[in-house]
């Protein structure tokens, strides 16, 4: 304004006075006095206003948070400068002091601690003694000094006694202080805390309950050791105080006294006091507190002494968890954590308990308190885990609290509610699919919680969702935070990876390729690879963008790493390819040693594919390669030189072989890792992902680590048999893919190269190749190869060119494993959870193979034969399970397998570990080819053993592989023979013992062939024996004549004659049998003479037996074998000498032979008659030990036994274990079972093993029989109601009764009870599936007879003429 | 048995201890500084808030200017350990009267440790409640809880009665009901809903003598549908909108046998103040207002930016507090705006254009477009990525997902009257529009 003033005055004529006057003076008047109001106004404003309330509210300066103002005012800076010195002198005492004190204080800017310590004894002491009103205030700001520095880390222990003799006063803010000092010093001043025992004793009887608590807490928390003596009986008196407070407090100091003093709480039995107390106080927090002691006191005593176990046990017993969940109302919310994570390990003993622990704790669900949500959701998970769709169910019901829940509370909250979540959902992915916009992460969401959305997303993506997600994946490769950005495109990776419909992704990844950022082009090229790995016909789209990315934009070695490998791979759609890597060769100092051994390869393939275009970038690599310092690369670089150097056309099939798309890729944790962090739901270990000892205990934190490496490092040495490409080694941490990618061109190359180098040696040395292999995996495998790794492959390669086959002598011989390794469960339990895990791998099996799994005994078998023996198995088709374990021949190093075969998918999923690590690759390899390898064996083998078992004429089954193969054909021709030997048979037996050998002499053509006849007449002398040992007699005689006049040769038919000699105990036969086929010149053997043996024993001539085996032993051409052991042991089990069978058991062992199964069959059922119950189960544990199948026979002896001993717990063990591994549970086993329930009247366990049969699929005889026993002893006890339910349930599953014996102890119960309308109805249910015998009929007539019901009598009668049962 | 804590620390920004509490031997003295060390000096936001250092485990939260750090060694029970502190936080709170932040604490200290030691017993969470602690920990500290006066107070020491002692009396007897939403969208730059959901909480303030029986009746669908089936009174249906709540979670007062079976929200209140449940509802929500921006690059240095803002709900209704944030380029330089409702600025520190409208009523769409300059860079070349649109604003008496209080009574044996006062509110939550 004054500018245009001035500018117009200048323009006109009149003199500048005027102007000055007229118009400048007043409006500088006027001007100065708006300056001056607008001064005073904003002096006011400054100074008063701004703190007026009202003027807050109006101009809205109320809602800023107040803010730290920035020091611009002299003033104020001054001010702080010295507020900061004195609080950095004495901390925050200074602070809260408040005025007086600091007047009190002479210099409050002495910086030392020393002399305020000093300074506040003084005042102490002056303090101590005197009683004037008002001290107890000075006392309280001397105490808050004090403390105020101890909490900074002063150390005010020196002023101990002055602050226990101020201690002595009425008031309760004073005490608590001081209590907290003392607390604080008394550990390191033990001493000195002796002088506070006296008032705290004092205190702990207070006639003011609040005192004595807290003296009792101050008193248990010195944690001073030898002070524990003067806790004891506070304590004591504290857990029987009438006030609650007390002894809450109270059962808290005895857990202190256990962690200071373990020995000292146990013998004042503290831990009887709080039993009692949790079990019958009537306050909640008193029971709540006793819980979490005992708990923490029984787990570290459990150890121990055996009590505590039991007591442990205790806690999680059906009427404990009852009390506990009928009082959970009154507990408050950390009350009910406590209870319910106790209520969590509670396995409830059937269905119906469950369901009702769910209905209660339904409700719980609601709670305010994320926590009890927490652990009521993992009581429900815990109790479901048995059954698969209720599981589900509980899956769908919590869905809601655990949302509600991430929702609301503070980042951190819902961060550990979070990790809940993400566990769930990575256990049931569709569960949650459809709420996966739940997972949709928030613009200002901390990055720790977008991390795991973006995995949940990744995880629940499926057909339906997939567009939504991966929309929303691509908004999130333009955030901020650069390493979520990267996440979000690795998600969109593995969903393209994990879909079988990947086109809509595979554009957007391109289109993250054109975004020209350079995380995201570098996370998209490390995609683009992968998935050209899985999807090779996605090449051409790709290869195109790919094409036009300058490899100098790209900058991180991995995504570096996988363009130079697209190059490589796809050179030859790549026109500039060779020009690009030529390029990379030549600034080869810029880049990392990955890179390097990148380009190598790459260049590699591209020259085989495009040579002349390719040479001399060929060339520069090699040269810069050899020079490179870093030993990996160098030491490719010399490989490649030396295998062009000899042959470029195996070198091209070392480099480029036929790539297989890869299928599936790796998962990072095993099962059993991801069960045992189930287990724990609600702990630290679900944040962690990884179980709690990986990082509570300190030994597991190193060895994991460690293996971790292991595993990185691992290139799979493994049988040819299976196909590289399929599989891929799981132990991959970060980097998943692309070490995988790197890890699985190794293997290609060293698998090939074996190959390629097989021809050159000699092929009756077959474990070179193998060496070979095992040496290259050594060597590239190696994490620090040094000197002496690279003069090995020298000597290698200087191997493959002389084509000689000496072998290097670094490479370690092959595995041997012993065949006879024993392991028993609980140490093979306790090293499995000791040993890291060396190897965990997924292969295939073969189609053929899989399904051959039907039963799991064959499998067993077949892998015993490769020494590998089998500790425990079980699984439902088409999931099993088995552990195995093997042992190195010459050392004790021991190898566990866990395997897990699905039949469905004919994928075996093994996790080895090994004691002895380095070597666990080599058995890697032996076990894949012995569970590969032969398929169509296992597969016979599964088919034959389920013809044979179910095959009554193979009752004698033998187990072993071999045996069984004769077994196998002598079922089948006696199949075919017996139909012909009927006819027979039935001629034999009604001719008379002198036409018999005319008779055979007509039957010449069915009876006279020679090997074939010998099964008919193997059935007819069985048959005969029975019937007419006479006559079978004369059968042999014949047979042995037309044998002699024959001249027959063949040892094996002499000696079956023999043994059939056995069957009609014949010794003279058997004995002229063998002097004819000696005159006939044929050597006697061993196995004649046990034919002979097993004779005489038969015929209970025993002495005969025995000097027949002492001229064996005697011998040399037929000493006694195995079998002659085997026939003795079965021998004498027959006469039930279990003195003498365990004599020749010990003797064949001490022979050098291993048992069989036929032996423990012998042994076992021996025992069992003889009732030796507890060697039965010697023997048997030992069989289980071996990893020997135990045969129907022996589990019948073994469940015998257990009958007789009426031990009803074990056998409802037995039968179970028997289900889950998936025996055939057979009637005569199952009478035996429900017969001793019978005797003891335990209708509950019956129903219950009824109901585990129906579980596992059990049909026929076996499911009738308990059927039967069922209906059987509810009629015997006279519970009509239950009878009648479970004869319909039979009924409903299509059974009827087997025996009328049953009909009639249900018609008898009905009489008992007079109720005979229903007895009517229960006769017209049954009789329509069963028909009536005459024994039943008569008891019907003898009912109703004494009931006087002559109508119903006669009606009977009638109908008994009408069923012709009275004909019969 | 995963225990809560072992020990608990209270720090400032700078590492100072304000407070600790060593509960348990099993972790070490130099806790704090391995805290310091691996958590603090790495200056990463967004670092995991469980974290294992060492051997221990440590559990953080800051709120305003202080961390609280718990320590434990063994494996703890992470969500007890975390709403352990929450409570912790809410007791000091209400024992402070507000705040919480290094003064308070500082100011207050004997009273924390008091606290601390009654609220927590060897790393197990003992007494929460402030109802209960306040009866003997006062900040007098001169009471206890076993004098005359409160005769009834040992049972509420250990929690058998729980969140109400007997005996209160008021001249007037109030009940102050607040329903508060916040409403959580994400939306498409095409203006579809990709998120949405609403997280509500029903806050109550009571100041009832005696022990009252409280019935709480809101128009949710369960609750009608059962209301009606109890009382077999189809004719006298509930008009208007029902509601379907997603999940519900109550205060410990609340007799959840009965909401189960009967769906009724029956209650004896604590006193004062407390959160009576919380709800989540994904369907059915009225957004309140409606966001259309078009961001137009015009060449490497110039952008045009124009927002709509359209309000939804009712023309008698209004929005208070509203604020929109329009992110823009690092890079701005120059920043012109033509607003017809609010005031307009550009914050650098934030990068956005923060547009401030106090009262925003209904059924209106006030505009702003913006032109921007930018400065020309040649190292960063298209790297804006556009961060959403975020919205804070305010609107009473309006609730996003339709929930209404159909009645709420109170009955005493005394039978006085009782006057209820019942607002409702709905707030931004993360309000974001994509651009």
């Amino acid at each position: 304004m004054d500018s245009a003033a001035t500018s117009s005055s200048s323009s006109s004529p009149s003199p500048v006075d005027y102007i000055v006057l007229l118009i400048l003076r007043p409006i500088a008047a006027i001007s100065f006095v708006f300056v001056f109001i607008a001064l005073g106004w904003l002096l006011a404003w400054k100074l008063v206003l701004v703190h007026v309330p009202l003027v807050q509210e109006i101009f809205g300066l109320r809602k800023k948070p107040a803010k730290f103002k920035p020091q611009t005012r002299r003033l104020s800076r001054y001010y702080n400068s010295i507020n900061a010195r004195n609080s950095s002198a004495s901390g925050p005492g200074q602070a809260m002091a408040p005025p007086a004190q600091s007047s009190r204080n002479p210099s409050p800017s002495q910086p030392s601690g020393k002399g305020e310590v000093s300074d506040l004894r003084s005042q102490l002491r002056q303090l101590a003694g005197s009683r004037a009103p008002g001290v107890d205030d000075a006392k309280r700001e001397l105490f808050k000094k004090v403390i105020s520095y101890m909490t900074i880390g002063i150390d005010v222990s020196s002023l101990f006694g002055e602050m226990v003799m101020c201690s002595v006063t009425p008031d309760i803010v004073l005490k608590k202080m001081c209590y907290l000092y003392v607390g604080n010093y008394a550990k390191v001043n033990p001493d000195l805390a002796l002088l506070t025992i006296n008032f705290l004793q004092r205190d702990c009887k207070d006639q003011d309950p609040m005192i004595r608590g807290l003296a009792l807490r101050s008193l248990s928390s010195l944690r001073v050791a030898n002070l524990v003596e003067y806790l004891v009986g506070p304590l004591g008196s504290g857990l029987k105080d009438n006030n609650a407070y007390v002894r809450t407090v109270a059962v808290m100091g005895a857990l202190k006294l256990y962690h200071i003093s373990a020995s000292t709480c146990l013998d004042a039995d503290f831990p009887a006091v709080l039993k009692h107390l949790m079990l019958n106080d009537s306050e909640s927090q008193v029971v709540a507190n006793c819980l979490s002691a005992l708990q923490e006191i029984w787990n570290s005593e459990s150890s121990t002494s055996e009590e505590a176990a039991r007591e442990k046990e205790g806690l999680i017993s059906k009427p404990f968890i009852y009390y506990l969940l009928n009082r959970l109302r009154e507990f408050n919310e950390w009350g009910q954590c406590l209870v319910l994570e106790l209520v969590a390990k509670y396995v409830p003993s059937d269905t119906n308990e469950n369901f009702d622990i769910m209905n209660l704790l339904e409700d719980r669900l609601q709670h305010a308190n994320g926590a009890v949500v927490l652990a009521t959701i993992k009581v429900f998970l815990q109790l479901t885990l048995s059954m698969a769709d209720v599981h589900q169910e509980v899956y769908e019901r919590i869905k809601a609290p655990l949302l509600t829940l991430v929702s609301s509370g503070s980042p951190e909250q819902s961060y550990a509610v979070l990790s809940h979540l993400h566990l769930l959902v990575m256990r049931a992915p569709y569960i949650f699919a459809s709420d996966y916009k739940h997972f949709y992460c928030q613009y200002n969401e901390p990055s720790y919680v977008k991390k795991l959305k973006l995995e949940m997303l990744t995880a629940v993506a499926n057909e339906n969702n997939t567009y939504e997600i991966v929309t929303e994946l691509c908004e999130y490769a333009a955030n901020v935070d650069v390493a979520i950005a990267r996440e979000s495109i690795r998600a969109v990776g593995k969903i393209a990876l994990q879909q079988y419909d990947v086109n809509a992704i595979v554009d957007r990844l391109l289109q993250f390729l054109e975004m020209e950022k350079d995380y995201v082009t570098a996370e998209a090229l490390v995609l683009v690879k992968d998935l050209l790995r899985k999807y090779p016909q996605w090449s051409h789209d790709c290869i195109a963008v790919v094409g036009n990315i300058s490899s100098k934009n790209v900058q991180e070695p991995k995504a570096k790493a996988a363009l130079i490998w697209m190059l490589g791979e796809y050179a030859q759609d790549m026109d500039d390819a060779p020009y690009i890597l030529e390029s990379l060769v030549e600034n080869w100092e810029e880049d990392a040693p990955e890179v390097h051994l990148h380009l190598l390869t790459a260049i590699m393939k591209c020259f085989f594919r495009r040579p002349p275009e390719t040479q001399k970038a060929l060339g520069m690599a090699l040269a810069a390669g050899l020079s490179d310092f870093h030993q990996d690369v160098h030491d490719r670089a010399l490989f490649y030189y030396r295998l062009l150097q000899y042959d470029v056309s195996s070198a091209e099939r070392v480099v480029n072989p036929p790539k297989q798309a890869v299928s599936v890729f790796a998962d990072t944790q095993s099962n059993e890792i991801k069960d045992r962090i189930f287990d724990e739901f609600n702990s630290l270990s679900i944040v962690y992902q990884k179980p709690s000892y990986m990082f509570t205990d300190k030994d597991h934190r190193g060895p994991f680590e460690f293996s971790d490496e292991i595993g990185n490092l691992t290139v799979g040495a493994e049988s040819e048999h299976v196909v590289p490409a399929t599989s891929v080694d799981a132990n991959e941490t970060s980097d998943l893919l692309l070490s995988t990618s790197e890890k699985e061109d190794t293997r290609a190359m060293v698998a090939n190269g074996s190959d390629y180098s097989a021809p050159f040696y000699d092929s009756s040395n077959p474990a070179l190749p193998l060496q070979s292999e095992l040496a290259i995996t050594g060597l590239l495998g190696a994490a620090d190869p040094g000197p002496q790794a690279s003069t090995a492959i020298d000597d290698l390669l200087m191997g493959l060119d002389l084509t000689a086959p000496p072998a290097p002598a670094s490479a370690p011989p092959p595995l041997k494993l012993n065949a006879r390794a024993a392991l028993d469960a609980g140490s093979f339990q306790k090293k499995w959870r000791e040993l890291p895990v060396a190897i965990s791998q997924e292969c295939e099996l073969g189609s053929q193979g899989a399904a051959a799994l039907t039963s799991p005994q064959a499998l067993l078998h077949h892998m015993q034969g490769n020494s590998i023996q089998c500790i425990a198995s079980g699984g439902q088709s088409p999931n099993f399970k088995f552990f195995f374990f093997a042992q190195k021949a010459d050392e004790p190093s021991v190898f566990l397998v866990e395997c897990k075969i699905n039949t469905s998918t004919t994928k075996a999923q093994l996790n080895i570990k090994a004691e002895d690590q380095s070597t666990s690759h080599e058995f890697l390899a032996l076990f894949q080819s012995a569970l590969s390898r032969p398929e169509a064996a296992i597969m016979a083998l599964a088919a034959a053993w389920r013809r044979v078992s179910s095959s009554a004429a193979g009752v004698a089954a033998q187990s072993l592989p071999d045996s069984f193969r004769f077994q196998q054909r002598s079922f089948c021709s006696s199949a075919t023979a017996v139909a012909s030997a009927d006819t027979l048979l039935a001629k034999l037996l009604q001719l008379s013992t002198s036409q018999i050998k005319r008779a055979l002499d007509s039957e010449d053509s069915v009876v006279a062939g020679r090997s074939s006849d010998l099964a008919v007449s193997d059935s007819l002398v069985a048959r005969l024996a029975s019937s007419s040992p006479q006559k079978a007699k004369l059968v042999l005689e014949w047979r042995l004549e037309r044998m002699v006049n024959d001249g027959e040769k063949d040892r094996s038919l002499y000696s079956n004659l023999i043994s059939l000699c056995a069957k009609i105990r014949n010794v003279p036969l058997a004995m002229s049998v063998f002097t004819s086929m000696e005159d006939c010149g044929i050597q006697v053997t061993a196995s004649v003479f046990n034919s002979l043996i097993h004779t005489c024993l038969s015929s209970n001539e025993v002495i005969t037996a025995l000097s027949l085996f002492e001229i064996m032993d005697g011998s040399e051409t037929f000493r006694p074998d195995s079998e002659t052991y085997d026939t003795f042991i079965s021998g004498f089990s027959n006469f039930r000498d279990t003195h003498r069978m365990r004599a020749w058991y010990q003797a064949k062992r001490e022979a050098g032979f291993s048992a069989n199964l036929l032996n423990y069959e012998s042994l076992i059922s021996c025992c069992v008659k003889v009732k030796d119950f507890d060697t039965a189960d010697l023997f048997y544990n030992e069989m289980m030990a071996q990893g020997i199948a135990p045969s129907e026979k022996v589990l019948d002896s073994v469940l015998e036994g257990l009958c007789k001993r009426r031990n009803c717990e074990r056998v409802k063990e037995f039968v179970n274990f028997l289900m889950e591994c998936r025996f055939e549970i057979t009637g005569s086993l199952i009478e035996k079972v429900v017969k001793l329930y019978c005797e003891l009247e335990k209708p509950d366990e019956i129903e219950k093993l009824l109901d585990a049969l129906v579980e596992f699929n059990q049909v026929g005889e076996a499911l009738l029989q308990v059927h039967c026993g069922i209906i059987r002893l509810y009629a015997s006890l006279d519970r009509l109601d239950d009878v009648e339910y479970s004869v319909g349930r039979m009924m409903s599953q299509g059974m009827s009764f087997s025996s009328p014996g049953d009909v009639e102890r249900v018609i008898s119960a009905y009489f008992r009870r007079e109720a005979y309308d229903r007895l009517d109805l229960f006769l017209e249910h049954v009789t329509r599936y069963y028909k009536l015998t005459r024994s039943t009929y008569d008891l019907l007539v003898a009912g109703y007879r004494r009931a006087g019901l002559t109508e119903k009598v006669d009606s009977v009668v009638k109908d008994m003429e009408s069923s012709g049962a009275l004909a019969c | 048995m995963p225990v809560a804590a072992s020990a608990i620390y209270f720090l400032n920004l700078r590492g100072d201890v304000l407070i600790n509490r060593l509960y348990r031997d099993d972790v070490g003295g130099n806790m704090v500084d391995a805290f310091r060390m691996h958590i603090m000096q790495t200056k990463e936001l967004g670092t995991c808030p469980v974290r294992q250092i060492g051997g221990c485990s440590f559990f953080y939260m800051r709120i305003s200017n202080v961390y609280i750090v718990i320590v434990v060694s063994s494996n703890a029970n992470v969500a007890c350990a975390f709403k352990f502190v929450v409570e912790a936080v809410a007791l000091f709170k209400s024992y402070f009267g507000g705040a919480f932040d290094e003064d308070a604490i500082r100011n207050n200290f004997v009273l924390i440790y008091e606290l601390l030691d009654e609220i927590m017993d060897f790393g197990y969470p003992q007494n929460l409640s402030p109802e209960i602690l306040k009866l003997y920990i006062t900040q007098e500290g001169v009471r206890s809880p076993f004098s005359s006066k409160v005769p009834n107070a040992t049972l509420q020491v250990t929690g058998a009665v729980g969140w109400r002692r007997e005996g209160l009396a008021y001249k007037k007897n109030e009940v102050f009901l607040d329903i508060v939403e916040s409403v959580n969208l994400l939306m498409s730059s095409k203006g579809s809903v990709l998120r949405c959901d609403v997280t509500g909480k029903i806050l109550m303030k009571c100041f009832l003598s005696g022990m009252p029986d409280l019935k709480l009746g809101l128009n949710d669908k369960i609750g009608l549908e059962k209301e009606s089936q109890l009382k077999n009174r189809p004719t006298k249906r509930y008009h208007g909108k029902t509601i379907e709540l997603d999940d519900v979670t109550f205060h410990q007062c609340v007799n959840l046998t009965r909401f189960n079976s009967e769906k009724t929200v029956s209650f004896v209140p604590p006193d004062g103040e407390f959160e009576l449940m919380k709800y989540r509802i994904t369907e059915g929500v009225n957004l309140p207002f409606r966001v259309l921006p078009t961001i137009k690059e015009l060449g490497r240095t110039r952008m045009e930016v124009n927002v709509k803002v359209k309000s939804v709900f009712g023309a008698k209704m209004f929005a208070l507090g509203v604020v929109i944030k329009i992110p823009v380029p690092k890079q701005t330089a120059k920043t012109s705006f033509q607003v017809t409702s609010g005031r307009a600025k550009y914050n650098a520190s934030i990068d956005c254009l923060v547009w401030k409208i106090r009262k925003f009523p209904g059924q209106t769409e006030p505009t702003l477009s913006a032109e921007i300059e930018l400065i020309s860079t040649i190292a960063e070349k298209k790297s804006w990525t556009r961060p959403p649109i975020q919205m804070e604003f305010q609107v009473p008496m309006f609730t996003a997902s339709g929930l209404r209080v159909r009645f709420l009574k109170v009955w005493e044996k005394s039978g006085y009257n009782t006057v209820e006062w019942v607002r409702y509110i709905t707030k931004a939550g993360s309000y974001e529009v994509r651009c």
